[in-house]
């Protein structure tokens, strides 16, 4: 009892040190060395200027941190415009080093934002800090980072790395690899992946369509509703020509809208009514008793106003 | 005097006291794990995810009045994302008149079509402004809570359905992080997600909440265990109308509650009344933790003492309740 006790007191107190310690840190403790490497890299940028990326220097590995922290920051709202001033400050302060370093000592729970890091800051094509184990951890987060590191550091690559996956690309690696596209470091072609036959490369394909408005691609989308074999690839194509606001009488979409459950029906109904097609379109691809489902959407509030 | 059952009172006491310390660590763990993935990934996507693989979200209001409150939950940047607020005009004519005349909203129309039984509706009202396009606002003549976010679910057009009133408002981004949740396929089948973190928040299935026939007492319970989800990432907090009040009635009712569990241990033994304050200091140093660590500073007494509330539940509560 005595023992128990003492172990119990002792643990205890420890534990309410520890977290008493961590609430008294500053939240923004760094924050302000964050914000002015943050406002220098942008003056260098704005000035294409060496003598501004010169002022910008990180001696300890606390401070190598935040600028890298910084220079991930400015790259993610610049679209890529600036790779030659921030390849200057990477190299002169050898944040690349210092990035790969770290994801060599960081267990991988960890790596997510380091991953992200190097994707984003090393253009060295060397993988050996990517660990072949980070595809086959079961945290998604840390996969997704894992495929857009690889992506970002052998862009030549795309197509092999994302065909050779064996898990089916998530919803958020596809918003990643879009995020790429929109930066400059990927340029992919959607129609080849389109007319691919790999799933992986046919869901890209299909969000390169939707998210760059490629009006083009109705030929291809109807090619797919009427001739693939996966249920989700065809409703993804369904809703990509929605989302182009492409026309959708066409005998592929109405097939394979009676072989949907009739709450998908339902789901996709709505999704008509928020996209804005009329009523008469909806009530020439589904049933009587779903086109007045999408009436009430349609006609109680959705479109009804000018 | 000597009780020969007292070394084993003292002994069970200080058990139950270890299990609930390690059952708060470890939640406190999971919640700060929560914080960092947060960091990670959504300092990565948080920027440009405008829609997440058509993953949408209805927020459903019951009650809410405050302009300041509608704009909060109106702020959100995420594309596939809209408020319907449920409001009885006849108790709240002056609120209506207020929201309508801020949002420039008008009345428009309504077909019977209804999934589920809902009372009836009055009025819906839609802003004529594309900056609101996202707001609705249901008149609707019912007190009871839960038929009238029936009412609001008739209308929302999205897949998940997040219940709120107005002592709840949803933390920033929440709306972000849960499409970066439900955007991993293999957590699509659950009908239910929600989180105890700083305050209880329910985020449903709108196909699996219509099939159990909408909202009702027992709602949370009618959902299989298997086919609920919890998530350690704060999604609401509580409002605080009133600080000063709240910060007082809080350190008030705070402090009677330790002195009072203190003053019954120290009737068993003064070591198991040390135990016992012990117990309490680490409930209030792991909530100023976990506040720390999603970055919320000055948090009112009351989110700490709803934070320690949540922490401390171990069982689901028994009816269903948004706020």
């Amino acid at each position: 009892m005595d023992i128990f006790y003492a172990t119990y007191i002792i643990a205890t107190s420890v534990i309410i040190l520890f977290f008493t310690i961590s609430s008294l840190q500053k939240v923004g403790k760094y924050s302000t060395l964050h914000d002015t490497f943050f406002s220098l890299i942008i003056a260098a940028i704005l000035h294409n200027d060496n003598s501004a990326a010169r002022l910008i220097v990180a001696s300890t590995h606390k401070q190598r941190k935040i600028l890298a922290q910084a220079l991930h920051s400015v790259i993610r709202h610049t679209y890529g415009c600036d790779e030659q001033v921030i390849q200057r400050i990477v190299k002169r302060n050898r944040i690349d080093k210092h990035i790969v370093k770290r994801l060599r000592l960081t267990p991988s729970h960890r790596r997510c934002s380091l991953l992200a890091q190097y994707g984003s800051l090393c253009w060295a094509e060397d993988d050996s800090p990517l660990l072949k184990r980070d595809l086959r951890y079961s945290n998604t987060h840390i996969r997704s980072s894992h495929l857009i590191s690889s992506l970002a550091t052998h862009p030549t690559q795309a197509i092999q790395i994302i065909s050779a996956l064996h898990t089916k690309l998530q919803p958020l690696d596809i918003v990643r690899i879009i995020a790429l596209i929109r930066r400059g470091r990927l340029s992919i072609i959607f129609e080849p992946l389109v007319e691919s036959t790999n799933p992986n490369l046919q869901m890209l394909g299909l969000a390169i369509a939707r998210n760059f408005g490629t009006n083009i691609a109705n030929q291809q989308l109807y090619n797919i509703i009427s001739n693939c074999d996966s249920h989700s690839t065809r409703d993804e194509a369904i809703y990509t020509l929605i989302q182009l606001k492409r026309p959708l009488r066409n005998r592929a979409v109405k097939e394979r809208l009676s072989s949907m459950s009739r709450a998908k029906r339902l789901k996709l109904c709505r999704h008509l009514a928020v996209e804005g097609y009329s009523i008469q379109t909806i009530k020439a691809i589904v049933a009587d008793d779903e086109s007045r489902y999408a009436e009430h959407l349609i006609a109680s509030y959705k479109r009804q106003l000018t | 005097m000597n009780y020969p059952l007292l070394p084993f009172i003292d002994m069970a006491y200080l058990l139950i006291l270890s299990l609930w310390s390690i059952l708060v660590i470890y939640r406190t763990w999971l919640i700060s794990r929560a914080a960092h993935l947060h960091q990670d990934i959504f300092r990565e996507v948080g920027g440009y995810c405008e829609s997440i693989g058509f993953i949408g979200f209805s927020i459903i209001c019951n009650n809410i009045r405050d302009i300041a409150h509608i704009s909060q939950l109106l702020g959100s940047t995420y594309n596939r994302y809209e408020v319907i607020l449920t409001i009885n005009s006849a108790q709240h004519p002056q609120a209506v008149e207020a929201i309508i005349k801020h949002y420039r909203m008008v009345s428009v129309n309504h077909s019977p079509y209804r999934e589920i039984t809902t009372p009836r509706i009055n009025n819906l009202y839609r802003s004529t402004s594309r900056v609101f396009r996202r707001l609705v606002m249901v008149d609707c003549s019912t007190t009871d809570y839960c038929e009238a976010l029936n009412t609001a679910l008739s209308f929302t057009a999205y897949d998940y359905i997040i219940p709120l009133d107005r002592t709840l408002s949803l933390m920033p981004h929440t709306i972000e992080t849960l499409a970066i949740t439900l955007s991993d396929s293999s957590l699509r089948h659950h009908e239910l997600l929600y989180s105890n973190t700083f305050a209880r928040c329910y985020v449903f299935h709108r196909d699996s909440l219509i099939s159990r026939g909408g909202f009702s007492i027992d709602t949370p319970h009618l959902i299989p265990r298997k086919a609920t989800l919890c998530l350690h990432s704060p999604l609401a907090c509580i409002r605080n109308h009133n600080k000063r009040l709240s910060r007082g009635a809080g350190v008030v009712l705070t402090s009677l509650f330790t002195i009072s569990f203190t003053l019954l241990a120290l009737l068993l033994s003064p070591r198991l009344a040390i135990a016992t304050l012990l117990c309490f200091l680490l409930l209030f140093t792991s909530s100023r933790y976990i506040f720390q660590k999603w970055q919320v500073e000055n948090c009112s007494v009351r989110a700490i003492l709803c934070q320690i509330s949540n922490i401390t539940m171990f069982f689901k509560p028994r009816k269903f309740n948004i706020s």
